[in-house]
């Protein structure tokens, strides 16, 4: 990775080949996907009866056609209408000189972030929580009882709406304040729950790059030895902001931490389109926004979920292709609809994140409590236990994590479409004493058990 | 029998894209002497009321989706409504006019194009503008084009304010009786649609038709 080839990329959003959004939804993206599951014998693969796919010889298909996809179609830059396409040289250059190893944190509180296989022993890495939206009373003790727990790898922690009582604007000057201040209140949570030098993922309440410009990389914000969180569109487009993010990321000397949605049921079609274009774009973001960690993120657009069969599914092709083809650090997101409180969303957790780990997956992050939808509606206790899940689970054989999904399924697959959304935080857990209150606990000990007598050595 | 057989056909054409046919296909039939009133509800209608379920099942997706819905506009507009209009005392086939886009800050439309989508299958007239859209875009556009309804979507949870901005917008100027909002996306919830003062919310693409329909019952 070099500025050299930052620059290349950011000429090609400038000269690439014309294509509008439009097109490139509508024709490009699926006349594309199904010519290659065509091409590669991959049309109704998809397996709901077994959702956590056990034939690793498919996703080896899945992954060469999405390496052919990745380097006919490229990356379209909706701020241009100009395609960023790379030869295979510089996709094969990027992605040989991708980390294998990536340390986030620093001294003994850092957390080792490795290229794993389906069923590695080494554990999957877990970061907590996904940026749900918090309210400012409750944001600094709830993310330092996520910190407290000692299972959670890496820090990320819920969204601010407001900062000193002003709501949180993208792009006005509202976010450059909170996209400082949340940083800088983030390090110094880390060394109230006694780890200093814990690894962070920052900036979740940056939208635009104003928030990440302050945020990350300045004094007092988070360190360059942390994560910069770059997230882009679905299907395989950047945009500016994006790009800003990345080469203020370069400029700096920090790790670029990307990830983008492929949906089930969008532009890609079925399961297995959303796989591919899942794969492509993972392999894509190292050649073109120079990754580190790269993301292979699957919802299904019915639920904007991927704890059903379809989407358990398409998680366990795309991180079993990813890790057994690179040896990217690639990353995998568990999309939860349940709520605190509830059975179900732990259920959820074991099918979502024991099919990332197992899958091959070097990194995962979550949960998405309630969909994300609610404010204030997570606690550290699923935190905990998604961070528990991820590393127990890391090598189990992938014909016993197919068994665990299908018993826990039924247990809650039902509900997906409309989800118990549990309680607000302070209902289910002491931001005080930092402990789950005892309804809470009682249910987390339950599942837990659960989980243990299915097979996962917790 | 036949009525299903021609469910069947013009599904076909629609899904397929066949705008030409389609019209064709539509004026044969309006020619036999069936009124376009009676068409509409007992053929076109359940037609595209079977498409969204199919999308609904993923028996179809968004290109798809969007295909039938591009062709189901121009079979009701050089079809259906000329000769809905051309009949004495004939009704507008539009359910109403609805201004839909993405608050600033989001560039998210996944949610937004299926909400257009499926407002357009089912008669309202849709101008969708865009995504990223300042509140104050929001408010002239819709008193430019004067629109009956206004839907805003929000992927992201930092994006929300600007659902607020957007109604703030509209009564701060006076302009609250003119036209209705309704907002939806991944993160808002009924409760929040309240908080803000939108008249209405929308769980999903299908849910925001029915609410869009209440809506302009209440305006009538």
């Amino acid at each position: 990775m070099s500025k050299q080839d930052i620059v290349k990329i950011l000429e090609r959003t400038q000269n690439g080949e014309y294509c509008t959004v439009k097109e490139w939804d509508v024709k490009r993206i699926p006349q594309k996907v199904r010519e290659k599951l065509k091409k590669f014998y991959l049309e109704k693969t998809v397996d709901p009866v077994n959702p956590v796919n056990s034939d690793v010889s498919l996703a080896d298909q899945f992954f060469k056609a999405g390496y052919e996809l990745a380097l006919e179609l490229g990356m379209l830059c909706e701020t241009t209408d100009r395609i960023v396409k790379v030869s295979e040289e510089e996709l094969e250059n990027a992605l040989q000189n991708a980390p294998n190893e990536l340390q986030v944190g620093v001294g003994t509180d850092a957390t080792s972030i490795k290229t794993r296989t389906p069923s590695d022993p080494y554990p999957t890495m877990f970061g907590a929580s996904l940026g749900i939206t918090t309210s400012e009373n409750v944001w600094p003790a709830l993310t330092e009882g996520i910190a407290r727990q000692r299972e959670v790898d890496l820090l990320e922690g819920g969204s601010l709406r407001s900062i000193f009582g002003l709501n949180v604007v993208p792009g006005a000057p509202s976010e450059t304040l909170v996209g400082y201040e949340q940083a800088k209140m983030h390090v110094k949570i880390r060394e109230k729950a006694g780890r200093p030098g814990m690894g962070g993922i920052g900036q979740i309440s940056a939208v635009t790059e104003y928030g990440q410009f302050d945020g990350y990389g300045g004094p007092g914000a988070f360190p360059t030895t942390d994560l910069s969180l770059v997230l882009f569109p679905s299907e395989l487009k950047i945009n500016y902001q994006t790009l800003h993010k990345v080469v203020h990321t370069i400029n700096i000397g920090g790790r670029i931490f990307a990830g983008s949605p492929a949906m089930i049921g969008g532009m890609p079609g079925p399961a297995e389109g959303a796989v591919l274009s899942c794969i492509a774009s993972a392999l894509l973001q190292y050649p073109v926004l120079q990754a580190h960690i790269g993301g292979g993120e699957i919802y299904d657009i019915r639920f904007l979920s991927n704890v059903n069969r379809e989407g358990i599914w398409a998680l366990s092709v795309t991180h079993q292709a990813l890790s057994r083809n690179t040896h990217i650090l690639s990353h995998g997101i568990a999309n939860q609809v349940s709520g605190p409180g509830t059975k179900e969303l732990l259920y959820e957790t074991i099918v979502g994140v024991s099919t990332i780990a197992a899958s091959g997956a070097a990194f995962s992050t979550g949960p998405r409590s309630a969909g994300g939808k609610f404010e204030d509606y997570l606690t550290p206790l699923e935190c905990k236990f998604c961070a528990e899940i991820s590393h127990a689970a890391s090598g189990l054989p992938l014909p016993i994590v197919n068994e665990i999904a299908k018993a826990l399924l039924p247990k809650y697959e039902e509900l997906i479409k409309n989800p118990n959304i549990g309680y607000i935080v302070n209902d289910v857990y002491d931001l005080e004493s930092f402990e789950p209150k005892e309804d809470w606990l009682k249910i987390y000990e339950s599942v837990k058990q659960e989980a243990i007598d299915l097979g996962i050595p917790l | 029998m036949e009525i299903e057989k021609n469910k069947r056909e013009l599904q076909e054409l629609i899904l397929n894209g066949q705008s030409d046919k389609a019209v064709s296909w539509t004026n044969a039939i309006l020619d036999t002497g069936m009124a376009p009133v009676d068409y509409f509800q007992s053929i076109f209608t359940p037609v595209m009321e079977s498409i969204g379920d199919m999308f609904s099942r993923l028996d179809i997706f968004l290109p798809e989706l969007l295909t039938a819905a591009e062709t189901a506009k121009i079979v009701i507009s050089q079809a259906i409504q000329p000769r809905i209009s051309a009949d004495k005392g004939g009704s507008n086939l539009i359910s109403g006019k609805v201004l839909i886009g993405t608050v600033k800050g989001d560039l998210h439309d996944i949610g937004k194009n299926m909400v257009v989508l499926m407002l357009e299958v089912n008669g309202f007239e849709v101008i969708d503008a865009g995504v990223n859209i300042e509140p104050r875009e929001f408010i002239e556009k819709a008193i430019s084009e004067k629109v009956d309804i206004v839907g805003l979507s929000s992927l992201m949870v930092t994006s929300m304010p600007y659902m607020k901005e957007v109604i703030d917008y509209r009564n701060g100027f006076g302009h609250r009786d003119e036209f209705a909002i309704i907002v939806g996306g991944a993160p808002i919830t009924s409760r929040y649609s309240q908080e803000i003062g939108a008249e209405s919310y929308g769980e999903n693409a299908a849910d925001a038709v029915l609410k869009c329909t209440e809506l302009m019952k209440k305006r009538a």
